[in-house]
């Protein structure tokens, strides 16, 4: 059966989106494995100027997850351009995340990339640099995504926050022009240190990711799509198996991201994938045919 | 697969079957069937024979893991190996002593002084001849300090680390760090040090690095 599918003109061969962050920029993951099982690659967030990111320790261990403090670092936008960005895999779509702090950056940001990318998204809600995620003040979210919407014509997909309302988030998103939207960013947590009686992470707050926080993820896919039935949803957080991705796109994701499980071991990725075309043809009907179809009565 | 605990039981040596290659500072991911989730970096300790053996703390979630497990699942080996040193001083403390100890079978060197603060530890590893092993109140480096060596290789914890830099200023130290890391590969970015070359990555750049590169203030609290 067929895996494809095609948002806002932009061709998928599968659902499978690579996360931004785990990954990089791809350079030692395509080393493990072919952009050929890959729906989509999303770099790592790109700002103007380079980010060092946070002081260690940057991962607290969590039970069925990953508590990070990495704190979007990365080359900045000149370095990106020249070293990185002419490499990106072409065998699949090639999805240039970009940050910053104020919508002005995004734009700029937005601007330099616009000629690598088949679709940018904005991350508007990495919970690990200052003091909230930018999706939490809707206004200056909707100015970036604004800005963002006025540097390119390519798709933009808006990466929202499980910490804040989905349904307010994707409104302010499509309002300000984002044609899809990815929920999303980890969810702020925290773990404290029984014998220091400190918290692991310097900031206190990091960002947790996999299997144990996939279900608040779902959620929210639902809830947006039951509030947006047209829209465009990625779903991301906690896939380690092919029915993990059949369990978003039933809830309503388009798109299903894959983080933690490809850092893991890159090889998850094509057995995920084995696993899924499997499933498919099992049930015998095609990928997109799934999307939203717990909102439609299920498989009846 | 055999474990081994010390007779405290402290510390585990787990040995398990492995035909492939590896060198003296590098490691392995591991994990069970049913955990962690996210696998965890251990440095080599031995290899010989077809057998491949690494010291892991007790106590810690992996134990819980490897508790009536079936398999143990490996990846690597990452990191890049120990460069070869002049007549060495070795130094451990606790587990860090696995790549210390696969250094030595592989590398001369001078003088070994191996740390723990249970003293079963050292009737579970295998010490070389004329090493000196202490424990709690003592460390190696209140040994060590004496040493007229030159170049010294150390791996123990951060406390240890940043006391020796300190201590041997005046000296080729080289650190094997370790820092909680997620993917192993160079990919994550979670195992972060600063160096004189900005940030750097345990599993990719290292774990081996001269002492008087790292800015253990902005890596440690």
């Amino acid at each position: 059966m067929d895996l494809s599918l095609r948002i806002k003109g932009i061709e998928f061969k599968n659902p499978i989106v690579i996360a931004s962050g785990p990954l990089g920029f791809g350079e030692e993951f395509f080393k493990y494995i072919s952009s050929s099982f890959i729906g989509g690659f999303t770099t790592k967030t790109i700002t103007l100027n380079p980010v060092i990111g946070n002081k260690p320790p940057r991962l607290v261990y969590v039970e069925d997850g990953l508590l990070n403090s990495i704190g979007l670092q990365n080359p900045g936008l000149d370095a990106f351009i020249i070293n990185y960005a002419p490499h990106l895999p072409e065998s699949c779509v090639r999805i240039i995340s970009v940050g910053g702090e104020k919508a002005e950056d995004f734009a700029r940001v937005t601007e330099g990339v616009d000629s690598f990318a088949d679709m940018i998204e904005i991350n508007l809600s990495c919970p690990n640099v200052g003091g909230q995620t930018i999706v939490s003040d809707l206004k200056s979210a909707k100015a970036v995504v604004s800005a963002c919407r006025k540097s390119t014509k390519k798709p933009l997909i808006a990466k929202l926050s499980p910490d804040e309302d989905p349904v307010i988030q994707a409104r302010m998103a499509v309002d300000a022009g984002a044609d899809v939207v990815n929920i999303g960013n980890s969810i702020q947590g925290a773990r404290f240190n029984v014998d220091s009686g400190r918290p692991f992470l310097k900031n206190v707050k990091g960002g947790l990711s996999g299997p144990a926080f996939m279900p608040v993820i779902l959620l929210k896919v639902y809830q947006i799509k039951d509030a947006f039935p047209d829209l465009p949803v990625i779903g991301l957080g906690g896939v380690r198996k092919a029915e993990d991705i059949v369990e978003y796109a039933i809830a309503g994701a388009s798109l299903a991201g894959i983080g933690s499980s490809a850092m893991i071991n890159p090889d998850n990725v094509r057995i995920i994938y084995e696993n899924l075309q499997k499933f498919m043809d099992k049930r015998g009907f095609n990928f997109r045919e799934m999307i939203g179809i717990a909102h439609r009565g299920g498989f009846v | 697969m055999k474990i081994t605990y010390s007779k405290s039981g402290s510390y585990i040596l787990l040995e398990l079957p492995y035909k492939g290659k590896a060198l003296p500072g590098q490691f392995f991911t591991l994990a069970t069937e049913t955990g962690p989730y996210i696998p965890r970096p251990f440095s080599v300790y031995s290899l010989e024979d077809g057998k491949i053996s690494f010291l892991v703390k007790a106590g810690g979630e992996f134990e819980k893991f490897l508790n009536g497990c079936a398999t143990v699942e490996m990846n690597g080996p990452f990191g890049n190996p120990i460069p070869e040193l002049d007549s060495p001083l070795l130094l451990s403390g606790g587990c860090g002593y696995a790549p210390v100890h696969f250094y030595a079978q592989t590398h001369e060197f001078s003088e070994i002084i191996v740390g723990a603060n249970d003293p079963t530890f050292f009737d579970l590893i295998d010490l070389p001849d004329h090493s000196v092993y202490v424990t709690d109140p003592t460390t190696p480096l209140d040994i060590a300090k004496f040493s007229p060596l030159k170049n010294i290789l150390l791996c123990g914890p951060a406390s240890m680390i940043k006391d020796s830099k300190a201590l041997f200023a005046d000296k080729n130290l080289y650190l094997i760090m370790e820092e909680r890391m997620a993917c192993a590969r160079g990919m994550c970015e979670g195992c972060a040090i600063m160096t004189d070359d900005g940030v750097k990555f345990v599993c990719k750049d290292g774990p081996v690095f001269r002492a008087s590169e790292v800015d253990l203030e902005w890596t440690y609290r």
